[in-house]
């Protein structure tokens, strides 16, 4: 498996307080990799850590398969935080500033980028006077010079309006699916991460708690007649034999789901109770992404 | 490194910064000039001691035998007014102004990690960074040392102007912009260090203005010792730096020293940065 990113054990300690601990984070080329984690859990430092801007204390960092991470980097394209901006320059002399220290030749390449972000019409206008959403396409632009191979990018939709979040959103599918550019995205909307995001990582307190691919979220997140009974595997074998059902779990010793014929779940129902089994709870089951996340991360809305 | 240096140079151009230092240096040239004028004018007996809060002491000479006092403003001259402008450390105070929110504001508004984050070598920016400060610095101090010149012409008048000793003059402002240079590189060092305008300003000030006083005391520690710490100071070269003949021992301790000091500054900037978490 080719990696865009990979660490190992990396670790990042501020006087006593461990802020990431030994992630193991795996990010494929060429995936959309959605890194969810409340707020303080470590997401930003980590992206620090990858971009160089921190050093970790412990662990290894690997970008496109080797540890020169200086040369490496060159292919990176960050918008970590607040983006990067000279407040009293204008649009287009920040990204004229950019592209001189990128030593990229071609002077029209800044009004290209301005054009790519939305940005053209703002180009004399101050960054300073910006809105939110404005210095986000801006940093966005910075982030793409020099045509990055991987994206790292810290909330990039934060103060976007909705069609903003719509453009940034078909952009970076665009990039990921036409120039094949890696993309490592944090952000805490997570249905807008949810239509783009192939694969995902979520961060708990500094530790990276799960991995998985998109699939693996769809499998989980989807409806279901939950049982909850006295005898898990008793009741499944019931539910096999009389009720024919194929597609199930068992996620604990009490806990069935089912995942097929769920608009017979009456006929399970009378079937676990005509055999004896103690049914204590039936329902009709089914998260989105945020509900199975606030699951996950124990927690509330501040993912 | 050229490319950082590109983009460096294209910041500088679109500060205005500069130009606002070069105004106020050159309002305080005015200020040293009209004030010098104001003295004449005094000693003349045209305007009452005291006009506009400038008090003329009796000068001994001209009380002995009456005569009027020579003329304060041809004495003082264009090389007197330069040396007010440097020696006086109004430039050094601008200076440590420009540098620290040219360097400063990278940090906090964080263009810088927008370099890091592309890979280029942490030494190769902070040296970058050094050399658009000390030109920076440079521009400015031939900016007001031309200030200074042009506005002699006006206030002494041709004759007394063209009498100036410009061999000397070109030493002496060849001499405060090779200290400038290495003022900017301990600016910029400081500005690094701190990584907050309002820090990164007062210790350079106090590192300008107050420096001078630790060396003073280091030379009474080690009075025993044949030469003096002080003279191995930047800060205390500008300070001490001769108006006229300037002693060639002098231009050479000053060129070794500064060199030392551009190093020792340069050295300690790079292992801090290399080490330091960037915002």
């Amino acid at each position: 498996m080719e990696y865009a990113l990979k660490t190992d054990g990396i670790t990042k300690i501020y006087g006593k307080h461990t802020v990431v601990d030994h992630v193991d984070m795996h990010v494929k080329k060429g995936a959309i990799y959605g890194f969810i984690g409340k707020n303080g859990a470590g997401k930003t430092t980590f992206m620090r850590m990858v971009a160089g801007l921190a050093a970790p204390a412990a662990g290894s960092i690997e970008l496109f398969g080797s540890e020169e991470l200086e040369k490496q980097r060159q292919r990176l394209g960050t918008l970590i935080e607040q983006p990067g901006l000279y407040g009293g320059l204008t649009a287009r002399d920040n990204l004229e500033v950019v592209r001189r220290s990128l030593g990229i030749t071609r002077k029209h390449a800044v009004d290209e980028m301005l054009e790519f972000v939305g940005l053209s019409h703002a180009g004399k206008k101050k960054v300073r006077n910006f809105s939110m959403g404005m210095k986000q396409r801006l940093g966005i632009a910075i982030a793409l010079f020099r045509n990055p191979d991987f994206l790292i990018l810290d909330e990039p939709i934060n103060g976007l309006d909705p069609e903003g979040i719509k453009e940034v959103r078909d952009l970076l599918s665009k990039l990921n699916k036409e120039k094949q550019i890696t993309i490592l995205i944090s952000s805490h909307i997570l249905g807008e991460l949810s239509k783009i995001a192939t694969s995902y990582g979520v961060i708990k307190e500094g530790a990276l708690i799960e991995e998985f691919e998109a699939e693996e979220l769809r499998h989980r997140c989807r409806r279901c007649v939950k049982f909850v009974v006295d005898d898990a595997q008793r009741a499944l074998a019931i539910l096999e034999e009389k009720c024919h059902i194929t597609g199930y779990d068992v996620p604990g010793k009490e806990v069935i789901r089912v995942f097929d014929r769920l608009d017979s779940s009456w006929e399970m129902n009378r079937e676990l109770i005509a055999e004896g089994i103690r049914l204590k709870e039936c329902y009709l089951a089914g998260q989105d992404l945020e509900g199975y996340f606030m699951d996950l991360l124990g927690g509330t809305s501040d993912v | 490194m050229s490319n950082l240096l590109n983009a460096e140079f294209y910041k500088l151009r679109k500060s205005r910064g500069i130009y606002i230092g070069v105004l106020a240096s050159a309002a305080l040239v005015l200020m040293i000039y009209g004030s010098l004028v104001m003295v004449d004018k005094i000693n003349q007996g045209v305007l009452e001691n005291g006009t506009g809060g400038i008090v003329v002491s009796p000068v001994a000479s001209s009380a002995e035998d009456g005569s009027a006092p020579e003329s304060m403003l041809k004495q003082v001259g264009v090389i007197g007014v330069l040396q007010q402008m440097f020696g006086g450390h109004f430039v050094g105070i601008i200076a440590a102004i420009l540098v620290s929110i040219f360097v400063i504001r990278e940090f906090s508004s964080g263009m810088i990690k927008n370099l890091v984050g592309k890979g280029y070598p942490r030494p190769a920016i902070f040296l970058a960074k050094m050399i658009s400060a000390i030109v920076l610095v440079l521009v400015f101090e031939v900016a007001v040392a031309a200030v200074s010149i042009l506005l002699g012409i006006p206030f002494l008048r041709w004759e007394e102007f063209s009498a100036t000793p410009w061999e000397d003059v070109a030493v002496y402002v060849g001499l405060q912009l090779l200290f400038g240079a290495v003022i900017a590189a301990i600016f910029v060092l400081a500005g690094e260090l701190t990584r907050n305008l309002a820090a990164g300003i007062s210790v350079s000030i106090g590192v300008l203005l107050f420096s001078t006083t630790l060396t003073a005391g280091l030379d009474l520690i080690f009075h025993g010792i044949a030469r003096k710490p002080s003279e191995y100071w930047v800060l205390d070269l500008v300070s001490v730096c001769p108006l006229t003949d300037v002693p060639s021992e002098f231009i050479q301790r000053s060129v070794l020293v500064s060199a030392a000091w551009f190093v020792i500054t340069l050295a300690l900037g790079i292992l801090h940065f290399r080490k330091a978490d960037v915002k």
